[in-house]
């Protein structure tokens, strides 16, 4: 009989207890990775984007609320490129709409002349030509809503007709809808705005261009943000704000978790008084039976863990499939997030076990076994 | 009263041991004063509630006394982890009521009073089973305690108890609970085990053939210990 074959045994004791133990653990990992993974997910899918469209900084408004309400004038651009370190700028108009009866959509519109424009790879079809209320893809998005090219889509009520299916490999990319931005602009009915600039370095890969660069644009205006792709979602208030609830509600269900662990093993460590009784009067030292209440915890929360964890992944996975075509909200729980879920989980069966497993090694084997 | 039965020191002495209970209410034992030495052979008698258990605690590090002092091999009032390495090592416990682990079969009842020895996981199985085997219990190692007649938990008790290879077993009313025919195998048994293994037997219990086959007599009545030889005890039983 081996230590593991020892716990099982003992946990197995009372089947009904410990399994739901176990799964109060599971859903409490799995609700910490599904609601960390999606905070960090959109992070991760701004910065994916951006990346494949080849932006190095994006300015948008200082201190919005969400990105989508950064209001920024047109012609700003033009003071931005003649900036030095300075390669390219394309002004975007971006949206996020509902499109078709389930599918909702960023919508993007890109000068043609702008290096966004040029950078993006299609599967079949041709970009849209100014005037011609075209319209490209992200295949993800195209599939969704089952559109080819020459199909017809609304946005806010106005048909667009598909010109071009684009082969980007990002999430939020492959949901995507281009469009001119002029008739963006107009559908919208924000002429000369857009809502970020994107900005190609001459030299990104020089920190001492990138970082100068983002001083001088930053001087431009007080109320423009400068950040470089891997931060741009940080600024967003709605993200911080959604992080933070995230954040909270995860370690309050983490918290249940270690109370659930804490109440089983205190019920199981009343209960086997006797028992314990037994193992001190053969011989096993406090510091050995404190060891097998605590790895008792070690192992529930151990397995609810590791099923928390593929819970967490199948909340992430369902996450992205229900909101945005594409995986577009990139609700992601890493390898990482998962082992320190993981590691979240052994210790809070340790914080829960603790307890229990103390009283249990302080007890007097005589008044122990005469129970 | 010390008992030289060998050069070497007692292995358990109490010195004026006293044990009470609820605020000195209850008096079970009161300046008891006793040796066992290595490879005695003692009984300890007398009427319910006289103090018998109490003494089997004491002399097991199971519970303290209140007054006094308990001494093992030399060591005066080992502290409870010491207790604990003893039981571990060189005391074994054999209990009236059985104390198996009802979800462990025969051999890992055996095999738990063995964790955290020297021996591996087959070793410890393999050890096990000789001790089974050595109390004719083999064909019983994978069988859970309730599934065990009374005389069957007794011997994977006893296994049990001699799993570390104790110089000192204390066998609390091992004959208590059996059938005359099974209590009295058991005690063979013990006393068969006492001459094989070499090591002192202090054995608890109301039984008088049992009592009368042991050198040494410890009665205890009212908490107070009064050791009888043999001879005079034979006389006046």
């Amino acid at each position: 009989m081996t230590w593991l074959d020892l716990l099982l045994r003992n946990l197995w004791r009372r089947p009904g207890r410990s399994g739901f133990t176990l799964i109060g653990v599971a859903l409490a990992v799995g609700s910490f990775l599904t609601l960390v993974g999606l905070s960090r997910g959109m992070d991760a899918a701004a910065q994916d984007s951006l990346d494949e469209r080849g932006v190095d900084l994006v300015v948008v408004r200082r201190d919005i609320m969400e990105f989508f309400a950064s209001v920024l004038p047109e012609e700003l651009e033009a003071d931005i490129l003649r900036l030095p370190g300075v390669a390219e700028v394309s002004a975007e108009l971006a949206t996020l709409t509902p499109m078709g009866e389930d599918a909702h959509a960023i919508v993007a519109g890109w000068r043609p002349d702008s290096f966004e424009w040029r950078s993006v790879k299609l599967v079949r079809g041709s970009m849209p030509e100014r005037g011609q209320h075209g319209v490209v893809l992200g295949d993800a998005l195209a599939g969704a809503l089952h559109a080819d090219i020459g199909s017809v889509v609304a946005f806010s009520f106005t048909p667009f007709r598909v010109t071009g299916i684009a082969a980007f490999t990002s999430a939020l990319n492959r949901g995507i809808a281009v469009l001119c931005l002029d008739e963006l602009q107009a559908l919208l009915a924000r002429p000369n705005q857009v809502t970020m600039f994107n900005v190609r370095l001459a030299q990104p890969a020089d920190a001492a261009a990138l970082a100068s660069a983002r001083t001088e644009i930053a001087a431009l205006r007080p109320d423009l943000s400068v950040t470089t792709t891997d931060a741009v979602m940080r600024g967003n208030k709605a993200v911080q704000v959604l992080a933070a609830a995230s954040g909270a509600i995860a370690l309050v269900a983490l918290t249940m978790a270690a109370l659930s662990v804490l109440n089983t093993l205190a019920m199981a460590v009343e209960e086997r008084t006797r028992d314990i009784g037994i193992l001190a009067a053969i011989g096993w030292s406090r510091a050995r039976i404190l060891a097998l209440i605590l790895s008792e915890g070690l192992l529930l929360a151990g397995l609810g863990g590791l099923l928390g964890a593929g819970l967490g992944w199948l909340g992430n996975h369902t996450l992205n499939l229900l909101v945005v075509p594409g995986g577009g909200l990139s609700a992601r729980a890493t390898v990482t997030l998962m082992l320190l879920a993981l590691a979240a989980s052994l210790a809070l069966g340790a914080c829960g076990a603790l307890w229990p497993a103390w009283r249990a090694a302080r007890l007097d084997p005589a008044s122990a076994l005469r129970r | 009263m010390p008992h030289p039965h060998t050069d070497c020191p007692p292995l358990v002495r109490l010195e004026q041991v006293g044990r009470s209970f609820d605020a000195g209410r209850i008096v079970a034992l009161q300046a008891v004063d006793l040796a066992i030495d290595p490879g005695d052979l003692v009984a300890v008698h007398g009427p319910s509630g006289s103090g018998k258990s109490t003494l089997f605690n004491l002399m097991a590090g199971l519970d303290r006394p209140s007054t006094g002092t308990v001494v093992f091999d030399g060591r005066p009032m080992p502290t409870p982890a010491e207790w604990a390495r003893l039981r571990h090592g060189r005391i074994g416990l054999v209990f009236q009521d059985f104390n198996l682990l009802p979800t462990l079969t025969a051999v890992e009842n055996i095999e738990l009073a063995m964790f955290g020895g020297v021996r591996g996981t087959a070793e410890r199985r393999r050890h096990a089973l000789d001790r089974l085997a050595e109390l004719g219990m083999a064909q019983c190692a994978d069988r859970l305690p309730q599934l065990l007649s009374g005389g069957e938990r007794r011997r994977v008790s006893v296994a049990r108890a001699l799993a570390n290879h104790p110089e000192l077993l204390l066998a609390d009313e091992p004959t208590a609970n059996l059938d005359s025919a099974t209590g009295a195998m058991v005690a063979e048994l013990l006393l068969a085990l006492h001459r094989s293994h070499a090591m002192a037997l202090v054995i608890v219990t109301h039984d008088q053939g049992l009592i009368a086959r042991c050198p040494r007599r410890v009665r205890l009545l009212d908490g107070r210990a009064t050791e009888h030889a043999a001879a005079v005890a034979l006389a006046i039983a």
